[in-house]
């Protein structure tokens, strides 16, 4: 029996950013993570398989997310650019970094950048893990995630 | 597993880590998972005592404590606190004040009791048949009960009170939470919160908002 608060507590935070990287408001970001748990409250016993609960609750939160919004503000018609090679940072441009402009510079990339780049920054979930929780093949997570990388690197420095 | 990353992801990943979080989220989503505790809720105008011991007890407790000052209404009331109280008073007996399939009949008590609001009856929701309503009193803060009918023999209970009457009062969307046996959906709209029982599970409510 997989204890509830130990879950809560384990994953609430970093479901949290990645519900505000996807609504960019912290009201309704805590209404998916919360709306999320209650649907693991109610659903969570019929997981058979206990290292699952990570991608399940990540699938479930961008699952409810996707039901608030409408078909036509969800997805952009604009592909990113391919990827042009990577961009670093240099030491004072990393220092002067902080999370609001992190954030704000998500926020600037379509939806279906933003998910996999944030997921991937979140860095506790395996390339696998964020394929399934996008359900999509590994190969367009790879390249999503290759654009969205060296586009936020790019608003990043231009910040 | 993380996936490895050079100097710069560690950098945004970091930074992106340092994001707060609210610092009550954690304790509202236990409390929205939880089951609901003994009832509060008086009734205001007719036989308070029909709830039984527990009614009459809560009432007791619940004088005891204004008394002593421990309960001030004109400083807001927790959502939760709501939702689980009204939950649990839901699932005990009680009147209603007006008896009346009439939904027209319904919204004009309402606009009377919420100095002309409009009840805000989502579509799914207007499509039931009303049972009736009653005026209902929680830790002196006055709203309204409308009960529905609904397809499958049960009944959902929309409550309502002024928006002023939370600290904490949900937005425009509906937030979703489990209440002792009930799914509930709170929002708030034109100064008016909701908060919709529904028995069921999260499928349920859904269909109803």
């Amino acid at each position: 029996m997989l204890d509830f608060e130990k879950i809560v507590d384990e994953f609430y935070q970093p479901l949290y950013r990645f519900a505000l990287s996807l609504t960019q408001r912290e009201s309704d970001a805590g209404d998916l993570v919360q709306q999320t748990f209650v649907q693991w409250a109610a659903k969570g016993h019929q997981l058979r398989d206990e290292t699952k609960v990570k991608t399940w609750l990540f699938t479930t939160l961008r699952r409810e997310f996707l039901a608030t919004v409408r078909r036509s503000a969800r997805f952009s018609d604009d592909p990113l650019p391919e990827d042009d090679g990577q961009i670093a940072f240099t030491a004072t441009q990393a220092e002067q970094l902080d999370a609001a402009t992190v954030l704000d510079a998500l926020g600037k990339l379509p939806l279906e950048y933003r998910e996999p780049v944030t997921l991937f920054y979140l860095k506790q979930l395996s390339y696998t893990e964020i394929a399934e929780i996008l359900e999509l093949p590994m190969g367009t997570v790879m390249s999503r995630l290759s654009r969205a990388k060296t586009q936020l690197r790019k608003l990043l420095i231009q910040d | 597993m993380p996936e490895p990353t050079d100097q710069t992801d560690d950098v945004i990943a970091r930074k992106f880590a340092e994001t707060p979080v609210p610092t009550d989220l954690r304790e509202r989503i236990i409390a929205a998972s939880r089951p609901a505790p003994v009832a509060a809720v008086e009734a205001s105008r007719d036989r308070w005592w029909t709830g039984g011991i527990t009614a009459i007890a809560a009432s007791i407790l619940l004088s005891l404590l204004a008394l002593g000052g421990l309960i001030r209404p004109a400083e807001g009331e927790q959502l939760g606190d709501a939702r689980r109280e009204m939950a649990a008073f839901l699932s005990g007996d009680f009147d209603l004040e007006m008896v009346t399939p009439d939904l027209s009949r319904i919204q004009e008590w309402f606009a009377a009791q919420h100095d002309g609001a409009v009840m805000d009856v989502p579509a799914a929701l207007a499509a039931m048949v009303p049972e009736g309503c009653r005026e209902i009193e929680w830790r002196g803060h006055r709203g309204t009960l409308v009960c529905f009918q609904l397809p499958n023999g049960r009944v959902a209970h929309l409550v309502t009170f002024p928006r002023s009457t939370f600290v904490n009062p949900p937005g425009a969307r509906p937030l979703l939470a489990k209440a002792g046996e009930w799914m509930e959906a709170s929002w708030t709209n034109d100064g008016m919160t909701y908060l919709l029982f529904a028995p069921g599970g999260l499928e349920g409510i859904r269909e109803l908002i």
